[in-house]
């Protein structure tokens, strides 16, 4: 054989594998193979907790603009024109039928991009952090049954007549008193009822109201608003409920709904929430006169928000607390 | 110009060997860094691991009342039966596919019994397997018991490719 046709060949060889390098190199190809073997495992790990969990992806570089990913029912595929392409990347994961996504396709258009995986109940949604808000990882799962809570009754707490010194004033923090916090925000949830959610409030003004005057008050059910007064800087979202009520799955989902939508509510006010519960209660083993108002033959929630020694509550977060309560209500009844 | 046979034919032979070494070498370099790239973003059995997690947690009672799991703690009825278990996965269309024997005392159950029990019989050379044992209470009977998560899986097949 001619020497320079070997030489020929061996040129021709070395300049595929070039190429082949250069292909390897200058592609995505690992980088999406990778991704799409990542975030599959990423989602396998969400849906293996019970609990709500919020996890932020890493941030990506400025190799990866304009990288698509694409969620599908038990599929991953990263990409950059289509799922189709040669080389897109693909995983598989196994799904959970009870869990569905939101985000289905998310599309790195920058670097700047967060992606933040969170699955809050049996939600899981897929975003950039930077533009969506915050999540509420205390989000309880309601139990999905509504109820026919009738007429209900809005009972601002405590009540105290300054004129006649005489009332429950509720707890305080210098100048800060429960009893003026409930009617502020009584005052405003009254303005956001447009739709007329609430049927009637235990009293719009400053006055002396004990606990068995605002039980008769109730008509079908009620909602009772406190505020929390914890030693420390948490900010806790709780609902009480009486365990002995003949209808205490309806209290249960009225008090779901109330602590997850008004929790939800002042975080987007930029209220930093430490948790929240929703509490049976036995009354006979209860020393505090307040929880009267969890009525034994009626859907009754004592509520309690926040915490009268941190200054969390502007003008901003009594609104967010208000719109928080006529969501709750919202999605309890019928 | 003569003709020489003998050359000639040690010509053609020489021809041979030269395009199949080629041809062995194209391969390769073409071949090689696909497997390393499948190697080096393989995930060996942490899904399997995964799943025991979930498998473990789905399990574990759930209290409506209070809305808390206890993760550890089952019950031999309701919470350990067929219809739970294929309520809280979904592997169809998955190329990965996946099917696991669970036994709690003398109770066993199964997702994805069809495949389970094809593939069982040809691991470890056609299908993966993972087998993992947890002490669970059984609330219930009031004892603790050995819940054995026996998975099979096509691990190293299809991985990516459709």
């Amino acid at each position: 054989m001619h020497p320079g046709f070997v030489m020929f060949v061996a040129v021709l060889v070395l300049l595929y594998l070039l190429w082949f390098v250069h292909g390897i190199g200058s592609d995505m190809t690992y980088e999406k193979k990778f991704l799409a073997t990542d975030l599959a495992l990423t989602i396998d790990s969400l849906l293996a907790s019970r609990d709500n969990v919020v996890l932020y992806y890493l941030p990506q570089a400025e190799d990866f603009v304009n990288v698509t990913y694409s969620f599908e029912k038990n599929k991953v595929s990263v990409f950059e024109s289509s799922p189709s392409e040669k080389n897109a990347g693909i995983y598989y994961f196994t799904s959970d039928p009870d869990v569905f996504f939101v985000n289905s396709l998310l599309k790195i258009k920058s670097s700047e991009v967060f992606p933040r995986f969170s699955k809050i109940g049996s939600v899981l949604n897929i975003a950039d952090a930077k533009k969506e808000g915050a999540v509420n990882i205390y989000s309880l799962v309601c139990p999905k049954k509504t109820y026919n809570l009738g007429n209900i009754v809005f009972d601002p707490a405590h009540g105290f007549d300054a004129k006649l010194d005489q009332g429950d004033k509720g707890f305080s923090s210098g100048s800060v008193y429960e009893y003026v916090l409930t009617r502020e925000i009584s005052s405003i949830l009254r303005m956001l009822d447009t739709v007329g959610l609430i049927s009637g409030f235990t009293r719009d003004s400053d006055i002396d109201l004990p606990v068995d005057v605002r039980i008769n008050e109730i008509q079908d059910s009620v909602v009772s608003l406190h505020i929390g007064s914890v030693s420390g800087s948490d900010i806790f979202v709780k609902a009480y409920i009486n365990y002995d009520s003949s209808v205490r799955d309806a209290s249960q989902k009225l008090a779901c709904e109330l602590v997850n939508h008004v929790s939800s509510a002042l975080i987007n006010a930029g209220v930093k929430v430490s948790g929240v519960a929703v509490i049976p209660v036995v009354l006979s083993h209860e020393s505090d006169s307040q929880f009267k108002i969890l009525v034994e033959n009626k859907p009754a929630v004592l509520l309690e928000v926040g915490n009268i020694n941190m200054p969390m509550f502007s003008q901003d977060s009594k609104k967010a607390v208000a719109s928080g309560i006529i969501e709750g209500v919202r999605n309890a009844v019928e | 110009m003569l003709w020489n046979k003998k050359a000639q034919l040690t010509h053609i032979w020489k021809w041979i060997v030269y395009i199949i070494v080629t041809g062995i070498v194209v391969f390769m370099i073409t071949y090689i860094p696909s497997v390393i790239i499948g190697k080096s973003v393989g995930t060996q059995n942490l899904e399997n691991m995964m799943f025991s997690e979930r498998i473990f947690n789905e399990f574990s009672i759930y209290d409506p009342l209070l809305f808390r799991s206890y993760p550890g703690e089952t019950c031999s009825g309701f919470c350990f039966d067929e219809k739970f278990i294929n309520d809280s996965f979904d592997n169809t269309g998955s190329l990965r596919e996946v099917g696991f024997k669970l036994s709690l005392g003398q109770k066993e159950i199964f997702f994805n019994k069809e495949f389970y029990e094809d593939a069982v019989v040809l691991s470890p050379v056609r299908y993966d397997r993972f087998i993992e044992e947890r002490p669970v209470i059984v609330r219930d009977k009031g004892v603790v018991d050995k819940l054995v998560i026996d998975q099979i899986y096509s691990g190293r097949m299809n991985k990516f490719e459709e």
